[in-house]
């Protein structure tokens, strides 16, 4: 009988230490992000990364979205932007960012824009600073939501209606550095991203795949990219003062 | 002392022995509520069988959480309303200065007990029409009884908890429920005490803590903070009786909780009670049987008290006190022409049941002190504390795994109880047990 | 042996009392709260806080992840960690047609208590603070113009794409929809009579204006004027005979606490 007591009573006290394990580890998490920050300083001989994004291989046929609801205003289909490809290969719609960067400049002053625009988000993805305002707006006079969630758990962060066209609403982005999915849940087709950084040295490919860095502090760094489909890739880039340096990022078609 | 009296003696012990089966038997934990609602025991139960705040609250609303996932339509199709209790437990009883043909000698004995199995049938039939039906037995002697059936009307007036009706066999709303206690060797001495002539009778064999067939008007506020309870019954064991209307008999009971914020007390209750038992005295017979609806000349057994409840420490894992206090008086035929006077007693219990806090709060332990004192013999020549009582019982409770299908408990427990001047030659008795079971709920 | 019973008394109390000696004026105890939580929450929430309890796979409509701090009841704006208040709020009333029940028979220390244990599930409550409630202006009263106003209303904020035109969640975006945690989810049948998240009047216009978190029902917040939200309650009381059409009814009919 009093074997029997203790017997459970220590399975009963591992299980009990297991759950504190697991407490534990969610605190540690959130100390590491709270000790990453940020200083910003005067950049005065900053150099400058002048780059570009290529596909490598053919990028896949992409079917039109079929648009399910709305067809009236937003038509029967819309082309799929996840590969946005030029005709030497310059891919659109990358975020290229630096890693391991504590301080430089200062973040950008202006909020970033969110455009719903014809049953779509505009831009596709962009990079942001932590707290970053972001105006969202509608061209559109079907009602659209804009939901973003931290891609990797889904939270969402808010989730705000624009129902009529002309309307716009400004909202803070979150304090913490995440990837942020944006959705339309009134047109599920419809997504954006948002990288936020607790720094401001990033910047998406143009249509040609351009990008360019500027003010960056002389130094070391890990230059990465990400593109939605595509995924993400990171290679060592080393800036000099008031120097300009030039790579050329491969990303193979997925 | 002669050869009759010791097989009296005997029966008497074997009497009490059936008293102490029946009073192991039946203790309600519904695991059907736990399924339909998906709560583990913990959120009704204190430490189970003993209802907590939120039990109560349930109870009270006829076993609704009042949400919509109250009626049969809404509930899961799987579900149904039926639950299986079982003990089976090891007990050792011990008692002194018993008369046997060698002399006064103190016997023992133990064992596996033969158990019984509680098969609770409980729900709501229809929003604030609700039932519980308990056939309890099932033990080798093949015999089954009905310990509980009811029907429970709640809100007859509309939106109101201050009227709801209770039709049925049912258990009278007690200072301590004397079904979902968690001692198991032992009876709650003050619910069942009588006053009593030295080898004599008392046609009286009311029990507070037995179930009543009769109906219970209960009012509450919302939380179930301020109720309660009024019982019209006929005692199912009187003789020469058929009905409420021959030999009524009631029970009331009235309390309120008190709760605090701030300090070490986080609740506080009081509560009186009492209860006016009716027996017929005189009948007609037929071959020496007392013909039933044929009684008259109703006496009354009365008990009346009050009780006082304290919380220390959170109400999720308190130490909880139950303080009750009751006097009693048998009426002087009620001991069929062998009392010189009505019998009259004090007595009551203190309770303790602490949860300590402990991860999922796996443990109980508990322990109660019940005193009875005599204050009128009803045979003036008897001794003046003639069958005084004390007893005391200390147990505890680990719960290997509650889930919300089922729970299984350990429980291990010792009591000791000391009547004076009821053993051989008019020596004082005392029986002590000890007892160790498993008790599952399914 | 006496000296040694006197000892084991302080360490008694200590163990009865560790629990609870954490509650400050105001707030509860975490510690005390976990033991509530495992008494009363966690056979639905979960052990981790994740909404996985042993009882959810059962369920229809999932019970709250609380990893991530949204909570649909809030009176906070959208985006914002919850007051404690909504918290409690929601322990006070539970949620209709959902298996939370009501816990108002739980005494207040315990429902403080198990508030901040919940928040300790996620890490923003360390780090965010919750924003300033929103303003529910009176309601101006359930009127036959209101509603007819509001039947406006519905059509301007384009309400009928997910509730559809006659309000009994069949819009067009109807389908497909989904809450933070990958399930299906339906927009609400505003004719069946019963909001989730209350019954009174101010329970559905603070919907409109907080929006419901995890879920895609957005904020209207920035677009709508208390004017025209009043108007569209009482349009959506309109549309169902269930909805209490004023404030005092339903008052008083909480009071009694009829909520079946």
């Amino acid at each position: 009988m009093l074997n029997g007591i203790g017997a459970a009573a220590s399975r009963h006290s591992v299980f009990a230490r297991a759950c504190v394990a697991v407490v534990g580890v969610g605190a540690s998490l959130v100390t590491h992000q709270a000790l990453a920050s940020y200083e910003v300083m005067a950049v005065t001989n900053g150099g400058t990364i002048d780059g570009s994004v290529t596909l490598t291989g053919a990028a896949p046929g992409q079917a039109a979205i079929k648009v399910s609801k709305n067809q009236d205003y937003c038509g029967q289909t819309i082309p799929d932007p996840a590969y946005t490809v030029d005709s030497s290969g310059g891919l659109a719609n990358v975020i290229v960012y630096l890693k391991d960067i504590t301080k430089g400049k200062a973040a950008p002053a202006e909020p970033l824009a969110l455009v719903n625009t014809k049953c779509m988000f505009s831009p596709r993805v962009q990079g942001a600073m932590v707290s970053q305002q972001v105006k969202i707006s509608s061209d559109d006079t079907v009602l659209h939501n804009t939901h973003p969630q931290n891609a990797e758990t889904n939270a969402t962060i808010f989730n705000v209606a624009l129902p009529f066209k002309g309307f716009s609403v400004t909202k803070p982005l979150p304090t913490m550095p995440m990837m942020i999915k944006v959705k339309c849940d009134a047109h599920e087709w419809m997504h954006a991203w948002i990288m936020e950084l607790d720094h401001p040295y990033y910047a998406t490919t143009s249509a040609d795949g351009h990008f360019t860095i500027k003010d960056v502090p002389p130094g070391t760094y890990t230059l990465a990219v990400w593109h939605e489909v595509a995924g993400e890739k990171s290679a060592p880039v080393v800036v000099a003062a008031g120097q300009t340096v030039k790579p050329k990022i491969t990303l193979a078609a997925k | 002392m002669t050869g009759k009296g010791s097989l009296r003696v005997m029966l008497q012990v074997a009497l009490f022995a059936v008293v102490t089966f029946v009073f192991v038997s039946p203790a309600s934990a519904i695991p059907a509520f736990a399924r339909k609602y998906s709560l583990r025991c913990t959120a009704c139960h204190e430490a189970w069988p003993v209802l907590n705040d939120f039990g109560r609250n349930f109870r009270d609303n006829g076993y609704q959480l009042r949400l919509g996932k109250d009626d049969t339509v809404t509930a899961e199709p799987g579900y149904w309303p039926v639950a299986v209790h079982v003990l089976p437990s090891y007990t050792y009883t011990k008692v002194t200065n018993q008369p046997t043909d060698q002399g006064t000698k103190t016997l023992g004995s133990g064992g596996v007990g033969d158990a019984s199995i509680d098969l609770l049938m409980a729900g709501v039939l229809t929003p604030n029409i609700s039932f519980l039906v308990v056939p309890t037995g099932f033990a080798s002697d093949g015999n089954v009884h009905l310990e509980s059936y009811w029907a429970y009307f709640s809100r007859v007036i509309k939106n109101s908890d201050w009227l709801n009706i209770r039709i049925g066999q049912f258990e009278m709303d007690l200072p301590a429920s004397s079904h979902r206690n968690l001692e198991m060797t032992d009876s709650y001495l003050l619910y069942s005490y009588h006053p009593s002539v030295p080898g004599g009778a008392n046609i009286s064999a009311y029990d507070m803590g037995e179930n009543q067939r009769g109906i219970e008007i209960v009012g509450h506020d919302r939380d179930s903070l301020t109720r309660y309870a009024i019982s019209v019954f006929s005692a199912h064991d009187s003789l020469g009786s058929s009905n409420g209307l021959s030999s009524p008999s009631f029970y009331g009971h009235l309390q309120k909780y008190f709760r605090f914020n701030e300090g070490p007390v986080s609740q506080f209750e009081l509560g009186v009670w009492g209860a006016l038992a009716n027996y017929p005295t005189q009948f007609l017979t037929s071959g020496g049987t007392p013909i039933p609806g044929s009684g008259s000349h109703l006496q009354s057994s009365t008990r009346y008290g009050m009780e006082a409840n304290l919380w220390l420490g959170p109400l999720v894992a308190p130490l909880h006190l139950d303080l009750v206090y009751g006097h009693g008086k048998d009426k002087q035929d009620l001991f069929a022409g062998t009392a010189d006077r009505a019998g009259t007693f004090n007595g009551g219990f203190l309770e303790a049941i602490w949860v300590p806090p402990t991860d999922l709060l796996h443990w109980s332990v508990f322990g109660r002190y019940d005193v009875i004192r005599n204050q009128n013999q009803p045979l003036i020549a008897a001794p003046a504390n003639f069958n005084d009582q004390n007893q005391w019982t200390l147990g505890m409770k680990y719960t290997i795994a509650y889930s919300i299908r089922d729970e299984v408990a350990l429980h291990a427990e010792v009591s000791s109880n000391k009547a004076k001047g009821v053993g051989d030659g008019g020596l004082d008795q005392r029986t002590d047990s000890i007892m160790f079971g498993v008790d599952f709920v399914y | 042996m006496f000296y040694r019973v006197g000892q084991l008394i302080p360490v008694f109390a200590g163990l009865l009392f560790a629990a609870g000696s954490a509650t400050a004026a105001g707030t509860g105890s975490v510690k005390t709260g976990k033991l509530v939580y495992e008494r009363y929450c966690l056979s639905c929430h979960g052990a981790e806080g994740n909404g996985q309890g042993e009882a959810a796979e059962y369920m229809a409509v999932k019970p709250r992840d609380y990893r991530q701090g949204t909570y649909k009841w809030r009176t906070t704006p959208s985006g914002s960690l919850p007051l404690d208040s909504d918290l409690e709020h929601t322990l006070l009333n539970g949620l209709h047609g959902t298996y939370m029940p009501t816990w108002r028979a739980l005494d207040q220390r315990s429902r403080r208590d198990v508030i901040s244990y919940i928040k300790t599930f996620s890490p923003r409550f360390a780090t965010e603070k919750p924003q300033d409630p929103i303003v529910i202006p009176p309601d101006p009263g359930y009127s036959d113009a209101s509603v007819a106003r509001g039947t406006a209303v519905y059509k301007k904020y384009n309400c009928s794409q997910c509730h559809g035109p006659g309000g009994q969640g069949d819009g067009p975006s109807a389908h497909e929809l989904k809450d933070d945690w990958g399930n299906a989810i339906v927009p609400y049948d505003l004719t069946k009579g019963h909001v989730k998240c209350g019954d009174q009047s101010t329970d559905i216009y603070r919907v409109f204006m907080t929006g419901l978190a995890g879920t895609p029902m957005p904020t209207f917040a920035d677009s709508m004027s208390s004017a025209d939200a009043w108007d569209l309650v009482h349009f959506i009381q309109s549309l169902s005979p269930g909805y209490a059409k004023n404030m005092m009814a339903a008052a008083a009919d909480r009071k009694t606490g009829a909520t079946q």
